[in-house]
């Protein structure tokens, strides 16, 4: 196989060269290193790579099998980090100035079990700042570019990770999702985005932006991949306290078995005003598919659909403005020179955040201050209560519900950028599943106007294995994951 | 409810301690105001009766086991402190006199 290809295969199929001794993961990670040296100038995926460290990982797989280990599924499989992911060693900044510089002591616990698991680490991918947008046009550093159409964005706010595993700069790539921003860029970008239930992948060492809704999942190529990711990330961790206990695993081995007999709802509210026609048609084939396999497809309703948006527009932000109080000059990040202490944490926090994270801690500040607390923030956890509970009499009835991931495909770059609120309501598809806390699967399902759209499959806590299995049948049923972009243009 | 005058921005900023200029001030009062006004859907839902919740699901956070474990190394966390001096961290004067 040509170097060329190689950044063309999946995670398991790379895997299993590697274990037949056709490729070394030296081979396999020079030739990921060629393809980002010569598409990166074009898509901006990566904030930063670390080509010496992933071919010094590289190699020590290499040595290890030549030792004789039997090495875990992702061992020299090369992968990219979103830069909100604590990496020892590695500067971690999540595309904010504030940060600029800052060098984690420590790992974040999903980062370090795939690095026990032979990962190699091509770089940190570029997103949104603090992962506060839809587009990674609010990083502080640079833009990313759809590689399908590199006019659109790629989403976000995991926007260079997506674009990454679709541009073959990395076999797989972490991402973190609040209100969508691993499952959006998946949609626009063609690939598998997985937002796990809330607790199953640690949160240890992800930098915090709205913590009760804030989970880690793969972006990967193939569903079978994003099961091979979770197999090595999820489970209990002590280092958070919001960690769920029990046993994690089983994703890739329950791929195979078919959806004969699962109940899928389909929530008509997200099928509503605002969805493109060739992404409701795509959805909607992508279902019949499912059904053909033995599903069995109902209509459903979600009446509190319309208010998710609304209840998520107060408490992410409150949340952040909490979590974002940490960034103050004292102890790491940028610091800015003041007479005293509370002028120097004005100064920094004024120059080291960009103008949406600003917008979010006012909004925050806002709805949690004396005499608002209970109109909006108190409030909005009432109505976070009721979709969770909307979606707990929905999972009585269907094992899982199906619907478009995205309202529409990527959008230009610039299109919503100075539009705050047009910006937020194309999370309106994703932000209901993290305010439930309920797992999410975005998969490939087609094109509309020659761009991917996402079939998104909400399951209840902890179906994963249910998510993975039907994601799974469909790509098989429906000729296997979308083929992804060769050629990457310049706009 | 009532929308946000610019004085109302002004405090907020001072309560999140940004220094924000006189333009930012002038382009979030109807950012804030636009955001406030959708948000404002949930006044009209009945709501009487209904537990807040802090998560989607119910979370059992157990206790750990009260034991000495290894943490962070002193040396590199004050390492990354913009200015540290032995074992502390050097800001500038907190109190006055």
């Amino acid at each position: 196989m040509t170097a060329r290809a190689l950044h063309q295969l999946t995670a398991g199929q790379a895997a299993a060269m590697l274990k037949g001794w056709e490729l070394s993961a030296e081979e396999l990670t020079s030739a990921l290193l060629a393809r980002i040296a010569a598409v990166e100038p074009v898509v901006g995926a990566y904030l930063r790579t670390t080509a010496e460290l992933a071919l010094s990982q590289a190699r020590k797989v290499d040595e290890s099998r030549r030792a004789g280990a039997d090495l875990p599924v992702l061992a020299g499989i090369p992968c990219a980090l979103k830069d909100n992911l604590s990496t020892s060693g590695v500067p971690t900044t999540c595309c904010s100035r504030i940060l600029a510089g800052y060098v984690p002591p420590y790992d974040a616990t999903a980062w370090s079990r795939l690095k026990s698991a032979g990962a190699v680490l091509c770089g940190k991918t570029n997103m949104d700042e603090f992962a506060m947008g839809s587009s990674c046009e609010n990083s502080a550093f640079k833009r990313t570019r759809n590689p399908w159409d590199t006019r659109l964005v790629p989403g976000g706010s995991s926007g260079g990770s997506a674009a990454a595993v679709a541009a073959g700069e990395a076999l797989y790539a972490l991402g973190s999702d609040t209100g969508g921003s691993v499952r959006q860029p998946a949609a626009f970008c063609g690939v598998v985005g997985l937002k796990p239930t809330y607790g199953l992948v640690s949160r240890y060492g992800l930098v915090a932006f709205g913590s009760s809704l804030d989970q880690i999942g793969p972006l990967t190529r193939d569903v079978t991949d994003c099961a091979h990711v979770m197999d090595a990330i999820a489970g209990h961790d002590s280092l958070d306290a919001t960690s769920l206990p029990g046993q994690a695993g089983g994703y890739a081995s329950g791929l195979a078995g078919g959806v004969k007999g699962l109940r899928i709802g389909v929530p008509r509210e997200y099928f509503a005003e605002g969805v493109q026609p060739g992404v409701e048609a795509a959805v909607k084939r992508a279902i019949g598919v499912l059904v053909e396999q033995g599903a069995v497809a109902e209509e459903c309703s979600l009446p509190h659909t319309g208010y998710a948006l609304d209840v998520y527009y107060v408490i992410a932000p409150a949340e952040a403005s909490a979590n974002l109080a940490r960034f103050d000059g004292v102890r790491y990040g940028l610091r800015l020179a003041a007479g005293d202490h509370e002028g120097m944490y004005r100064a920094t926090r004024q120059t080291g955040f960009g103008p949406e994270v600003k917008r979010r801690i006012m909004i925050g500040t806002y709805v949690l201050s004396a005499g608002y607390y209970d109109a909006y923030y108190l409030r909005a956890q009432k109505v976070r209560t009721l979709v969770a509970r909307e979606f707990a009499e929905a999972f009585a009835r269907f094992d899982v519900l199906a619907c478009p991931t995205t309202p529409t495909t990527a959008f230009p770059v610039g299109d919503k950028a100075g539009d705050p609120l047009a910006m937020y309501l194309s999370d309106v598809c994703t932000v209901p599943v993290n305010l439930a806390g309920v797992p999410a699967l975005s998969v490939p399902c087609g094109l509309a106007g020659g761009l991917p759209v996402g079939l998104q499959l909400i399951g209840p806590a902890l179906s994963e294995r249910t998510l993975l299995r039907a994601a799974y049948t469909y790509e098989q049923a429906s000729g296997g994951p979308l083929s992804l972009p060769e050629e990457v243009k310049a706009p | 409810m009532r929308g946000l005058t610019a004085d109302d921005v002004k405090r907020i900023a001072q309560l999140a301690k940004l220094d924000l200029s006189a333009a930012e001030l002038q382009q979030l009062l109807p950012q804030l105001n636009d955001i406030l006004a959708h948000v404002a859907s949930l006044a009209q839902l009945d709501v009487a009766g209904v537990e807040p919740s802090s998560h989607g699901i119910d979370l059992l956070m157990p206790l750990r086991p009260d034991t000495v474990q290894p943490g962070l190394i002193q040396e590199a966390v004050l390492a990354l402190a913009p200015e540290a001096q032995g074992k502390f961290v050097v800001v500038p004067k907190v109190v006055a006199g």
